[in-house]
């Protein structure tokens, strides 16, 4: 099998920088010769897990403009192809989920790679989807996973391709890229490729529905079996699953709020208890 | 006359045998040269063309003083009487071989007698060095860092066997008349007295003699044949090597070809893959490797050996011939490279193989922070570039204009800007050079690091980039002269940067200050109750030979009370600083500093002395860690010494 990996790659603000935000532009600067932007350690680190997978073709992407330093970044690290998105409205580095799931869609991938959109993606493709990783291999068509769950713990996880995930933020070191290699494929191509800016959800084919993933500590399989939403929703909340989660329920959750938000927006969706139109995705 | 008829004993076929052995002892090492030579050729072409004038100039003077070898006192009496030894005995041969074939009679009378003379000194200089070197290896405790070879002592007891049955043919050749003038072969005239006394003389010893210069034929092309099997090989490919043109001290060979993945062959030079089978594994580059004081996984004879075991077996990977925490472990101080007998470049070695484990991404965890931190902050101490000035707030030190010209440029450096202790050197320099009213200017946030931890690191891009800005910056200023208390930064703009565009004059704080104290412009108050001594920087006193102006600065505030560590000057031990390991920490059953800080601590002063931030830091960092009662003494940069002592008057 050769594995159709994608890998979202983009620059962000250096957070150990002083940043300076216009007033009236808004716009971020940074002084006396500091750097802005950075290639995001998250994107690389993917990047790395992607190129692990053997015999993997791997294609990197970055939505918008200015972040060509990070898709040459993943060139050197081994990807085989690096495609720029923008849209055709040309006013935001913003593409909006509904594009991007359609162009993913039509990429048909068997595994992506993706950052802070990936739980909103995959609740558009209705592809599986998976958060917290450390590892990432494909075995038998089927995504295997190690996820951590917080203080140490770690589950093995597997998953149903296609698969969008997300890796972990805190505990993986993205690879040192030499600069040398970085030079060597400063020439390769970047395929550009500019997506409709208003697209909506109903040119989105709903895929099957995955079942519900184990969200243990403990690593079993989910024990949710009601078909009663709020079961479920009661099993989502203890982040456990079910009657194990009950004993666990004091623990605390080591996601930020930001995540632990769009997982339950996703979960929500997932489970039914929220439509999924697209009009709740669009910014 | 004194004279003797030459090969009258020696039956034609014996002597044709002896041809045509010694041809095909010559032809064996030939095809075995150019066996290797056809492996040298797979490195790339980096090296210079050759200027054979140079190159022989080189050898000669190397052999006639024998420089490096002479650092351990008793390898070098022992190769300098082998050596001279052998040449003379080359010589008187091929006077003999001159006088047979071209039928020039010319060893007759005195002449004769000289030779004679000669030959026999020869001999037995030969002899002595050749039974030294026996004696080294007679045991495993006298091996020392010796490896202890059985085919390098059969070797030795080969040529011994060469050297005494040349004095028996002589003394079996005497003793068939004994003629009174032959006493002038001291050593042959000896041994045909006592052939005598045991009965060879007249038809015996004509006999004898025949039967033992068969022997010694034999033994010659027995030696010829195992020239390339064993260390003799060094007379061949160690004379390649120590040619070689002369290269700036402490400086790296940029790769012929990018390197994007794991090293071989081609990326090395022919001189090193040269260099690989020139060693003679006598291993004095690991006696003084700091790093394997320490403990630490490095052997600087076992990355030359790994290069050429891959040499013999290039289907086993470069990799696994060197590990990993060995190649981290260097600090790229040069002490192997300056102690190597035939002028190895060890440290280009190790850091070749660096960079092909830096292509892989196959780095320690700590040296990613500092690559990645020079690559985005241009510094690889993680700080942000405007963070760079931080130090001055309030000294009032002047910027750099755009494109304003600089007279003198006091170049900070990475150390002098982020790191605590290297801030106070910086500050002190800072006084000092207000204190004379010196017209000078800093970059401020221009500054980058040079590239010099990057670059020995093993990321050869990232110094090129970080050495390009540099460049352009110093060149948009016209810069007449760089001052900067950072050997590293030194070295990096006075033998490096070169390679990249026209450099200014540069010069180390201890220089100037020197300076300044000589032309009476730094008056200083001199302190006599205070005993120091003065930790010489690697890439200050080893690569760039400068000794003398920081202990000229020393004394002039403490004259008479400067001690001396045993190990100092070019002789120094490294810091354990240098070559990126300000930022690593491979494990060891020490560290570098520590053992430094004992050596102060042998001293009995009060304060070592030091020119450069990263020493500061691992002295201070060795002497926290010695035991209770110790270390009862200070860590300071020779500016801050100077600060210290200023007078009140500029």
């Amino acid at each position: 099998m050769e594995p159709n990996i994608f890998v979202e790659a983009w620059n962000e603000i250096d957070p150990t920088l002083n940043v300076r935000i216009d007033r009236d532009t808004g716009i971020p600067s940074a002084t006396n010769g500091d750097v802005l932007n950075r290639v995001s350690p998250l994107g690389r680190t993917a990047m790395s897990l992607a190129a692990k997978v053997p015999n993997a073709k791997i294609t990197v992407y970055a939505t918008g403009t200015g972040h060509r330093e990070a898709l040459q970044h993943a060139l050197a690290a081994g990807a085989t192809r690096a495609v720029e998105l923008t849209t055709d409205a040309d006013t935001t580095d913003q593409i909006s989920i509904a594009s991007l799931s359609i162009w993913l869609r039509d990429e048909n991938p068997d595994l992506v790679i993706a950052g802070r959109r990936a739980g909103r993606l995959a609740g558009h493709l209705r592809w599986s989807h998976l958060s917290g990783l450390e590892r990432v291999e494909i075995e038998s068509n089927r995504l295997r996973t190690i996820r951590n769950v917080g203080r140490g713990d770690r589950e093995i996880v597997t998953a149903r391709l296609p698969a969008i995930v997300r890796l972990h933020e805190e505990f993986l070191r993205p690879p040192y890229i030499s600069r040398t290699r970085i030079q060597a494929v400063s020439a390769n191509t970047i395929h550009q490729e500019v997506l409709p800016e208003d697209v909506t959800s109903t040119s989105i084919d709903a895929g099957r529905l995955q079942p519900a993933r184990t969200r243990t500590r403990l690593g079993e399989k989910s024990q949710v079996r009601s078909e009663r939403g709020i079961d479920r929703l009661g099993a989502l909340m203890t982040a456990s699953g079910g009657n194990l989660a009950m004993a666990k329920r004091s623990e605390p959750i080591d996601s930020s709020p930001e995540q632990m938000a769009e997982e339950f927006v996703r979960y929500l969706v997932h489970h039914q208890l929220l439509p999924s139109g697209d009009s709740m995705w669009r910014r | 006359m004194p004279q003797r008829e030459i090969l009258w004993n020696i039956p034609n076929w014996l002597m044709l045998s002896l041809y045509a052995a010694s041809a095909a002892g010559m032809i064996w090492i030939a095809v075995w040269f150019v066996r290797r030579a056809l492996l040298w050729r797979l490195g790339s072409t980096a090296d210079p063309p050759p200027e054979w004038t140079t190159r022989l100039g080189r050898l000669a003077a190397y052999l006639l003083t024998h420089r490096t070898i002479r650092r351990d006192r008793y390898a070098g009496l022992m190769h300098l009487l082998i050596f001279w030894g052998f040449v003379v005995l080359l010589i008187a041969t091929t006077l003999v071989a001159v006088q047979h074939h071209f039928d020039v009679v010319f060893l007759t009378g005195t002449t004769y007698l000289v030779f004679s003379l000669s030959a026999d000194l020869g001999g037995v200089a030969f002899c002595t060095g050749l039974a030294m070197a026996l004696w080294r290896r007679r045991t495993k405790a006298t091996h020392g860092r010796l490896f202890s070879s059985r085919t390098t002592v059969w070797m030795l007891w080969l040529l011994m066997a060469i050297g005494v049955s040349g004095f028996l043919v002589e003394a079996a050749r005497i003793a068939i008349d004994t003629p009174s003038f032959e006493i002038w072969s001291i050593v042959g005239f000896a041994l045909a007295r006592l052939f005598a006394t045991i009965g060879i003389h007249g038809e015996t010893a004509v006999t004898v003699h025949r039967y033992l210069w068969g022997l010694h034929a034999v033994l010659v092309i027995a030696g010829m044949v195992a020239v390339p099997m064993t260390l003799l090989r060094h007379v061949l490919v160690g004379a390649f090597s120590v040619a070689r043109p002369a290269t700036r001290p402490g400086t790296l060979t940029p790769p012929a070809t990018p390197i994007l993945g794991a090293v071989d062959l081609a990326h090395f030079r022919r001189l090193d893959l040269l260099q690989a089978d020139a060693c003679l594994t006598c291993g004095i580059c690991t006696t003084v490797c700091p790093a394997e004081a320490a403990g630490k996984p490095l052997s600087p004879r076992r990355v030359v050996l790994g290069l050429r075991e891959h040499l013999d077996r290039p289907t086993t990977p470069l990799d696994e011939q060197v590990e990993d925490d060995a190649l981290w472990s260097c600090t790229t101080c040069n002490a192997c490279d300056a102690v190597c007998p035939v002028d190895i470049d060890i440290v280009e070695k190790i850091v070749m193989l660096r960079r092909g484990r830096v292509a892989e991404a196959a780095i320690p965890d700590p040296a990613v922070d500092a690559l990645e931190s020079m690559a985005q902050k241009f510094n690889p101490f993680g700080q942000a570039n405007s963070a760079r000035m931080d130090w001055a707030s309030g000294l009032g030190v002047p910027l750099a204009k755009d494109d304003e010209p600089v007279e003198l440029l006091y170049w900070i450096g990475c150390g002098g800007a982020f790191d605590p202790a290297g801030r106070e050197v910086s500050r002190a320099m800072i006084r000092i050079l207000q204190f004379l009213d010196i017209n000078f200017r800093v970059l401020g946030c221009r500054e980058r690091c040079t590239g010099d931890p990057a670059r020995r690191l093993g990321e050869e891009s990232l110094w090129q980039q970080l050495a390009e800005t540099n460049q352009r910056t110093i060149a948009a200023h016209s810069v007449k002269t760089i001052l900067t208390h950072c050997p590293h930064c030194f070295s990096s703009f006075r033998n490096e940067y070169t390679d990249i565009g026209p450099m200014p004059t540069v010069i180390h704080h201890s220089q100037w200050l020197r300076d300044r104290i000589e032309d009476g412009s730094l008056k200083l108050e001199t302190n006599t109750n205070e005993r120091l001594t003065f930790h010489d920087p690697c890439y200050l006193a080893r690569v760039n030979y400068k000794t003398t102006a920081p202990r000229a600065v020393i004394d002039g505030i403490f004259p008479n009370n400067r001690v001396e560590m045993t190990q100092h000057s070019q002789n120094n031990f490294c810091c354990g600083g240098g070559g990126g390991q300000m930022w690593l920490d491979v494990r060891g059953e020490t560290r570098v500093e520590n053992i430094r800080a004992a050596h102060v601590e042998q001293t009995n002063t009060q304060t070592v002395a030091t020119a450069c931030p990263f020493c500061r830091v691992m002295l201070e960092a060795g002497r926290q860690s010695l035991g209770d009662g110790q270390g009862k003494w200070r860590v300071k940069d020779i500016a801050e010494i100077v600060v210290e002592n200023l007078g009140s008057d500029p």
